[in-house]
């Protein structure tokens, strides 16, 4: 399948950010947080889009191929084939995103091992500095080697990313099921994508702005607040699958996601 | 509506009403857990900055990756020495992605030395009045604090955001109160000794009223040179602590059985640093209270000490001192 190719991008995608950022900065924690960071935006977009311009087509694709037909004149109930295409698409993703996660998991473990070697090296040079200077038992090196190491480490391959990965692909389970839903009543492929993409961003942006709604001084009126009870039943919250950004920043994921 | 439209609008509802409870857990767990912080809508210059796609990108979860480029336009800003974009960029890194440490911490940086080097020395000479030039190195200072003051907000026992802000406050205010506190909690940040806590004995060192606390933290590192299976000899004992601790000695008139036993020779030491000093030079406020400390340590008549006067300052050295 084309979309396999993506993954050839990917991995260009990643060499490419290891390479560039050198340019840019020594800083070894930054190194890897940027290639984290363009790694999980391309695995993002990848999932996203993938999850609804695909899924959109499976059952028009069907009808203008005339498969629909011969498969529903058989004893196989609408839940199971409508099931078996969303199972389909999803095996699609969960093989990219398997594949993505070993390819960065595999850059990032690399990386960090050369920059925890090169660190290493650093702060044996550094130690021997500090023996040899009168005057000086540690150094503004050893410091700053000793919070780089430690940060490097927290900045490597982790369970925590797994749980990025994981979040990506479950909103990627429930765009795909949206979509599917809206493609079996949507006249034209077009529409569902854009309905799909409408569901994507309101389901996105609505809890953020009712928050800072919430947190305005005038607060919200009663009819207001209705308002967003009823978009909130009907949007799921896309915001609770947004955990990349706090991953890559190190916190520490809550118990109860 | 048919009958089957109108169950899968109930079916929907009741989806919803289930489902939203489990969602606003959720969201509760990461708000507590700092999964939220700058997750807000854009405000207008924010808006006008990244513009309506970047900011749709921002609120669809995009924020680290959207702050990782405005670094990297940062970092090519500050080859090309445009420092206003630097600070720019890097306003809109840190409100993006405000958890991140490096951002706070590289734009306090940039700000506070690599500008105000750039504006003090040669390539802008010339190139604006001299008063203009310490005005925008006193700006970068100022926005420099701004940066790493807010960054403490969001991350406050961060090392480097505490050591760069104890750096600025030291070298570029001569606030050496400040400069103490910031470079404690970089200490207690650290396991084990760091430089970090040697720079917060030394600046407590000159901050009024902490005399009493200044010594006996001074002692506590005199031990930690002395004590344990391998003592330090003499002469790598560092001069600073030194200085510092025969001062404290001799203003609350220690015995002299109870002082810190060196041998070292401050007044060698003295000699050596007085070479170097010139008269009409401009040094920073630390070096200049460092020469004087050791005058009184060592008694020097007050005819024969360096003649420091209010022009043997570098710019921007006046502080809360």
């Amino acid at each position: 399948m084309r979309v396999f190719y993506f993954l050839l991008i990917f991995s260009a995608l990643i060499l490419a950010a290891t390479l560039m950022i050198q340019n840019f900065t020594q800083d070894p924690t930054r190194q890897l947080k940027v290639m984290k960071d363009m790694s999980f935006f391309a695995m993002s977009i990848f999932c996203t889009i993938f999850a609804i311009v695909a899924t959109a087509n499976l059952i028009p694709k069907d009808i203008e191929d005339r498969t629909l037909y011969t498969i529903l004149a058989k004893p196989v109930p609408r839940f199971e084939y409508l099931f078996g295409k969303y199972l389909g698409g999803m095996l699609v993703i969960f093989v990219s995103v398997t594949v993505m996660t070993i390819l960065l998991s595999a850059f990032l473990y690399l990386r960090q091992e050369a920059l925890l070697s090169d660190l290493q090296e650093y702060m044996q040079v550094a130690e021997q500095e500090a023996e040899q200077a009168p005057g000086a038992i540690e150094n503004e090196g050893l410091d700053l080697a000793r919070v780089e190491a430690s940060s490097l480490r927290a900045q490597g391959p982790s369970w925590s990313l797994l749980a990025a990965v994981v979040a990506i692909s479950l909103q990627a389970m429930v765009l795909g099921a949206i979509t599917l839903c809206v493609s079996t009543f949507a006249s034209s492929g077009l529409f569902t994508v854009v309905v799909a993409f409408v569901v994507f961003f309101v389901g996105y942006i609505e809890p953020v702005v009712v928050d800072s709604w919430r947190s305005s001084p005038e607060g919200i009126s009663g009819f207001s607040n209705l308002l967003i009870s009823a978009v909130g039943v009907v949007f799921p919250n896309f915001q609770s699958f947004n955990l990349v950004d706090g991953i890559v920043a190190g916190e520490t994921l809550p118990s109860g996601w | 509506m048919t009958s089957k439209r109108w169950l899968a609008v109930l079916l929907l509802i009741v989806f919803g009403a289930v489902r939203m409870p489990f969602e606003q857990r959720i969201e509760a767990g990461l708000k507590a857990a700092h999964f939220r912080e700058g997750v807000t809508v854009p405000d207008d210059s924010m808006r006008e900055q990244l513009g309506q796609l970047g900011a749709a990108a921002a609120l669809g979860g995009f924020r680290s990756f959207l702050a990782t480029m405005f670094e990297l336009q940062a970092t090519t800003a500050y080859a090309n020495k445009d420092y206003e974009k630097v600070s720019k960029h890097y306003l809109l890194a840190t409100q993006l992605h405000p958890r991140e440490a490096g951002y706070w911490e590289m734009a306090g940086w940039m700000m506070g030395f690599n500008a105000v080097a750039y504006y003090l020395g040669e390539e802008t000479e010339g190139k604006y009045s001299t008063a203009m030039r310490v005005n925008l190195a006193r700006k970068s200072v100022d926005e420099a604090l701004r940066f790493l003051e807010n960054g403490l907000r969001y991350v406050p026992n961060d090392y480097g955001i505490n050591r760069n802000l104890g750096n600025l406050l030291v070298r570029k205010k001569g606030d050496f109160c400040g400069a103490a506190e910031a470079f404690g909690r970089a200490a207690d940040s650290m396991d084990g000794p760091s430089l970090a806590q040697r720079h917060h004995v030394y600046n407590l060192a000159y901050c009024p009223g902490q005399e009493e606390e200044a010594y006996s933290k001074l002692k506590a590192l005199g031990k930690f040179f002395k004590g344990g299976p391998n003592p330090l000899p003499d002469e790598r004992i560092p001069p600073a602590f030194l200085f510092h601790i025969r001062y404290f000695e001799k203003l609350f008139d220690i015995p002299a059985e109870d002082r810190f036993k060196s041998l070292l020779d401050l007044g060698a030491l003295y000699e050596k640093l007085r070479r170097n000093f010139e008269v009409g030079q401009q040094y920073e406020k630390r070096h200049v209270l460092n020469m004087q400390r050791l005058e009184d340590v060592l008694d020097i008549p007050k005819s024969n000490r360096i003649p420091f006067g209010k022009k043997s300052l570098r710019p921007l050295q006046g502080g809360a001192n």
